[in-house]
């Protein structure tokens, strides 16, 4: 029987060859993947936010965490998906219009992803309506905003005003961040939720996702 | 008191007649402060703000760094670059990474780096002399740069992967820049017989909240090179100046240890980094530089936001200890009226300036 306590080691440690294996022998001995994810996969990747947040871990450690989240994700996501396990919600995730920089914003995705979450990377040099498009046709119920650059903040207002646009305000949910970002600007845009850091960026998308219409 | 003597002042706490300044700007706000103050040359801009530095350097005559056809340009390390437009500004972005698939020792020998030797350093005294009134600085927040220097060539998150997992390629690379840079400086030190003033370097060890890597890390991979690095400055009587952006407190000590003389630029929105209490923590331990944001005060405070700054810092460091800046490149939306009041607030703005 495979040894859940290596599994989350694994995840904590970075150790992506391992956490594959264990999650392949795990699957082959039939443990259910949900159950596998919820209280093992999550359970560790929740540890690496806290380690972060604390400044034990930083960003090159929580990049090989998230790695190995993500090979152990690679063998149960088409598994989950088979049983119609829904996802703790689906995010949109995008660096805004005239900015490239994506570190952050990757940081944001691997960790939602390793929350349970479906992840939609729009990537860098996002459009307002590309924000929409994902809402609509990929049924995102969180779209989730990145800016470096002062001079590119100013974008994120346009991503909430192209939402109530196109009349989906009320269904999406808004969280944004990034250097130059702060809760003020938040509420000044309208944003529904503001992260400072990864990790925390994983706790309001959960409190986000609770508080979607259920319609959506 | 000249730039150079007045820089003194601050680096001993001597006294001076009003802290250093460093202009950091991009070119589009250079652009519109040459414009507003009437500046023929970047040049004559340096002047007209009071910016107490020059650089000097060696001349490129390495191998031509090619433009091609599609108008992305070559940089020294084989990596590309195209100029990114964002609303009224541009950055030049790294497109073409080398060494994003390199993973053999092999296929990183067959690449070529840069040399010492692709640079003429036989001008060098000359700049140094013709600058002798100002604080002379050679190189920049590029040198030796392991992590954006390095991502430029191989991807930010394979960077940020290599320093967990101290993949061997990273520490090669690592090792021929902190190669290529030391010979370098060493030349151009030697070249300018004790006029270099200030070298400088750079390396982002920090984020808004908190620093980039772990400072097991930082000791381990980056602390040997730059313990090297500054100890050729000081053997040549130049003081050592480090940009880093970002939360860097906790590796300020230990840069101390190193033989760093001034942290430049003190982003004081990001984590751990208030100026009371880098001063109460470092003062007369290392220097500083910057200090002025460019994420809130500049960009979006008043007039009177930036005057109070300033004052605060000449308030904090009277006895010395601070070049007063920007913390980054001032950004293009940044009011130019709150630019001149920075550096009208410094004392450093030309007069005739102030009203124009």
């Amino acid at each position: 029987m495979v040894d859940r306590e290596k599994l989350y080691q694994a995840i904590l440690t970075g150790d992506a060859k391992s956490a594959r294996a264990l999650t392949e022998e795990a699957l082959k001995e039939s443990v259910d993947p949900k159950e596998l994810l919820d209280k093992t996969l999550i359970p560790a990747m929740d540890e690496v936010g806290r380690l972060f947040e604390t400044n034990e871990y930083f960003v090159p450690e929580l990049l090989i965490s998230a790695r190995a989240m993500k090979s152990a994700l690679e063998l149960i996501k088409p598994l989950l998906a088979e049983k119609g396990a829904e996802p703790a919600g689906r995010v949109a995730i995008g660096t805004v219009k005239g900015d490239l920089h994506d570190i952050g914003k990757n940081l944001v995705a691997a960790m939602l992803e390793g929350g349970g979450f479906e992840v939609v990377d729009l990537g860098v040099d996002v459009s307002p309506e590309a924000f929409v498009t994902a809402a609509k046709d990929k049924g995102a119920s969180i779209i989730a905003l990145s800016a470096l650059l002062t001079t590119t903040m100013p974008a994120m207002k346009k991503v909430v005003a192209a939402l109530e646009e196109a009349g989906i305000r009320e269904r999406v949910k808004v969280m944004i961040g990034g250097a130059p970002i702060t809760q003020r600007y938040a509420d000044e845009i309208g944003a529904d939720g503001y992260s400072d850091n990864a990790s925390g960026a994983v706790a309001l998308a959960r409190s986000l996702a609770a508080k979607v219409p259920a319609a959506a | 008191m000249n730039s150079r003597e007045r820089f003194l002042g601050m680096l001993h706490y001597s006294g001076y007649d009003r802290p250093p300044t460093r202009h950091y700007g991009t070119p589009e706000i250079n652009a519109l402060l040459m414009e507003r103050l009437g500046a023929r040359s970047h040049l004559d801009l340096l002047d007209l703000v009071g910016d107490d530095f020059r650089s000097v350097g060696p001349r490129y005559v390495g191998p031509e760094l090619r433009t091609f056809e599609d108008g992305t340009w070559e940089g020294l390390w084989g990596e590309r670059y195209t100029h990114y437009r964002f609303g009224d500004g541009a950055y030049p972005e790294a497109v073409g990474l080398p060494f994003a698939d390199i993973d053999s020792a092999e296929s990183l020998a067959a690449h070529r780096f840069p040399q010492a030797d692709w640079y003429d350093y036989s001008t060098i005294k000359e700049e140094c002399e013709a600058a002798r009134d100002h604080v002379v600085c050679i190189e920049g927040a590029g040198t030796p740069d392991f992590i954006n220097g390095i991502a430029r060539c191989r991807g930010v998150e394979q960077v940020m992967i290599d320093l967990a997992t101290e993949d061997p390629i990273y520490l090669a690379l690592m090792r021929q820049r902190f190669e290529f840079f030391h010979e370098k400086i060493r030349r151009c030190l030697v070249a300018a017989e004790g006029l270099i003033d200030v070298v400088c370097f750079g390396e982002d060890l920090g984020n808004q909240n908190g620093p980039n890597l772990s400072p097991r890390t930082y000791d381990k991979l980056f602390a040997p090179y730059m313990l090297e690095l500054f100890a050729l400055a000081h053997r040549h009587g130049a003081v050592t100046m480090m940009h880093s952006c970002g939360s860097v407190r906790r590796f300020i000590p230990r840069l101390i240890d190193l033989g760093l003389d001034i942290l430049d630029v003190v982003q004081v929105d990001a984590a751990e980094m208030n100026i009371r209490d880098l001063h109460r923590e470092f003062h007369k331990k290392v220097a500083f530089c910057g200090s002025v944001s460019v994420q809130t005060t500049l960009p979006f405070g008043t007039v009177e936001d930036v005057v109070r700054e300033v004052e605060l810092r000449k308030e904090l460091f009277r006895e010395g200890g601070m070049i007063i800046a920007a913390t980054h490149d001032i950004q293009v939306g940044t009011p130019i009226e709150n630019i001149l009041a920075m550096y009208a607030a410094i004392g450093s703005l030309e007069p005739s300036c102030a009203t124009s």
